[in-house]
């Protein structure tokens, strides 16, 4: 075999599927919405006097691409300011997970059987028995009932958030890189740079963590940040420890919209509905009323997203195999 | 005329017993080696000699424990003028191998290429890491010539390719041949190859041997060649040490072990007599495995396995109950060849 087939070869396993694909793409397009949502301000139609208020839940137009919420704010521009609750916040999360877990579990890997190493595992164990929601919320709660003002803390609870988040995901991400440092930390290579000379901290940092865990850790960011989206919207959902009204997020904007739901509901409900056309007249009215879209848009934003950092941390989980 | 590179006094290891025993197991007995500067020197012998555990042991890299429970080790690196302490018994030198020795004083290429190399980082990037080694504060572009330099070095064709691939697009011999370059590049003193051609074909086998005999010859480095297989070693080494269970059983120049001369110990025989049938394609001589050592401490290691003993020729009849109770002294049949065995000490 020659040197060339040898290189074509390596291509070949390279390439991207379709889930590595997927995947980026959510990321591109989350990192582009974010960029957009620093030009976009979704909130001051809140109490407006100097424009005309529009039609609340109304359908899609030219004007409003999907149509407004239940107080007649453009949807569309509030799905796109949603990004900014999750996103710097998450990668704060991961951010908060790799620098702590990371050095941890190399540490307690590399250096196995040490006292030192001990301690570290049983840190990791320890912070690895707190229920992960329950810690959040209770942590959330505590800081919401000492400020004054909790609208205006607004965007330091979600980094708060993400912290929480990050510091609970520690354990996974410390125990993962431990364990595959320990394995590598007795492989011949790594001695054999040791006999050469090459110093325990750039055989730890460059032969063991950037060459061998770079993707590990990649995959269990991704999922965290997942993991965050979810937490995040689920907590703006539910209220009180999301982010408050009126900036948006894909969860309350989704809160928000859920009497509507009910509404057009009934109104699907008054119609034919037997007939396909009348199934149809009971959608179109639903559009129309702009309470279908309203479910439907930022169910599908959280879904796809998610699904989105899901297929990267596939896409390094692939890459991960030695 | 003596200008050892490194040598050892008296050099006791021993290992915790594996099947739970309680006294750790002695795997190195008593070693004396020196290895000259810029000669080769050879260290042969079967599998679970203690060949590998005893050049561990020496260099600091980890495995054995307890390791090194007597006798020391000492080296003498070029340019210094006293031995600098490599391992002893006393608890501040244990695992503190190297003490005083600069990073990459001694080279290593291990018994399986693919497994000294990282898998996941270039060729090009792990000789780059030697180069550091030996020079700091390299360019970039510096570090890559000097790469460059040593894979052309080990004649690996198209060393600008190779240095881009991964290990795993390697052949066995091209792999070898990195490995070789690696330990090159830190530009040692002394290079240690532990058995580096097992898992290659004849062919490769006698190039990568051919390799680091020139190698060692161009730079003036020490060669320390560790091997099962006289076949091997027969063309480059210069001084050879044949070990058997811990024991160096035999030692001395080149012509003490491939010229005609006098007696030379029956493990060496053995061990000659079976390169010599796989060369031929002749099936080697069986292996009384079945035989078990009787005690560790009295007697001579071989004495289980020891032909002349197991069918002894009628001058040697009364050998055999001494070489089980009695410890072999060593017999010097020249000033520089040292073979421990009664039998040949004491010619009938």
């Amino acid at each position: 075999m020659t040197l060339s087939s040898l290189w074509t070869q390596r291509h070949r396993q390279d390439q991207m599927g379709p889930v590595s694909v997927f995947g980026f793409g959510v990321l591109i397009g989350l990192v582009g919405l974010r960029i957009a949502a620093m030009f976009v301000d979704s909130s001051p139609r809140l109490g407006l006097q100097d424009e005309q208020l529009l039609p609340a839940m109304a359908g899609p137009s030219w004007d409003h691409l999907l149509g407004t919420d239940q107080l007649g704010r453009d949807l569309l521009l509030r799905m796109v300011d949603a990004v900014e609750a999750f996103f710097l916040p998450g990668l704060f999360a991961c951010l908060v997970a790799a620098l702590i877990a990371v050095p941890t579990g190399a540490i307690a890997g590399y250096w196995e059987g040490s006292k030192g190493a001990a301690v570290l595992r049983g840190l990791l164990t320890m912070i690895s028995a707190w229920p992960r929601l329950v810690l959040v919320v209770v942590v959330v709660a505590i800081f919401t009932g000492s400020v004054r003002d909790p609208a205006a803390w607004a965007e330091v609870r979600l980094y708060l958030l993400g912290g929480l988040v990050g510091l609970s995901y520690i354990p996974q991400l410390g125990g993962a890189v431990s364990e595959r440092v320990q394995h590598f930390r007795r492989e011949q290579f790594v001695e054999a740079a040791r006999a050469h000379g090459l110093s325990d901290r750039r055989i730890l940092l460059w032969h063991i963590l950037w060459a061998n865990c770079r993707h590990l850790v990649l995959r269990h960011t991704c999922t965290l940040f997942g993991a965050f989206i979810l937490v995040e919207t689920s907590l703006s959902y539910l209220g009180d420890y999301g982010v408050p009204p009126p900036r948006p997020s894909w969860g309350n904007i989704l809160a928000g919209v859920r009497h509507s739901v009910v509404h057009s509901r009934s109104l699907m409900a008054s119609s034919d509905s037997w007939s396909p056309a009348g199934l149809w007249g009971g959608v179109e009215q639903a559009i129309q009323h702009g309470g279908l879209l309203g479910v439907l848009a930022p169910t599908i934003a959280i879904a796809v997203s998610i699904a989105g950092v899901l297929a990267l941390a596939e896409h390094y989980a692939r890459r991960d195999r030695p | 005329m003596s200008d050892p590179i490194l040598f050892t006094r008296d050099l006791w290891v021993r290992v915790h017993d594996p099947n739970g025993g309680g006294s750790p197991i002695a795997v190195v007995r008593g070693a004396n080696i020196e290895l000259q500067r810029g000669a080769t020197t050879c260290l042969v012998g079967e599998s679970g000699s203690g060949k590998t555990v005893l050049m561990r042991a020496l260099l600091g890299i980890s495995g054995a424990r307890p390791g090194v429970t007597a006798g020391t080790a000492w080296a003498r690196p070029d340019g210094s003028e006293f031995p600098v302490p490599l391992v002893g018994p006393r608890k501040r030198w244990r695992g503190r191998a190297l003490p005083s020795l600069r990073p990459g004083w001694a080279g290593y290429v291990f018994q399986h290429p693919s497994h000294s190399l990282d898998p996941l980082l270039r060729v090009g990037d792990q000789v780059g890491a030697s180069v550091t080694i030996a020079h700091s504060g390299l360019t970039p572009a510096a570090v890559k010539r000097r790469v460059l330099h040593w894979l052309e070095t080990v004649h690996l064709p198209n060393p600008e390719a190779v240095a881009q691939l991964f290990p795993h697009e390697l052949s066995g011999g091209m792999a070898q041949r990195v490995a070789i370059a690696i330990a090159l590049a830190t530009e040692p003193d002394l290079l240690v190859a532990d058995e580096p051609t097992t898992g290659l074909d004849w062919s490769v086998r006698r190039d990568i041997v051919d390799l680091l005999g020139e190698l060692c010859r161009a730079r003036g480095m020490s060669l320390l060649l560790i091997s099962h297989d006289f076949q091997v070693v027969e063309h480059i080494a210069d001084q050879l040490y044949v070990m058997f269970r811990g024991e160096l059983v035999e030692d001395g120049p080149r012509r003490a072990f491939f010229e005609p001369g006098p007696g030379s110990h029956p493990y060496t025989r053995e061990l000659q007599a079976r390169s010599r049938a796989l060369e031929e394609g002749s099936s080697p001589p069986r292996l009384h495995l079945a035989e078990q050592p009787t005690s560790s401490g009295a007697g001579c290691v071989y004495a289980h396995r020891c032909p002349w003993i197991r069918e002894p020729s009628p001058e040697r009849s009364a050998l055999g109950e001494r070489c089980r109770s009695v410890r072999p002294p060593d017999f010097r049949p020249s000033s520089d060849h040292r073979v421990r065995c009664i039998a040949v000490g004491e010619p009938t």
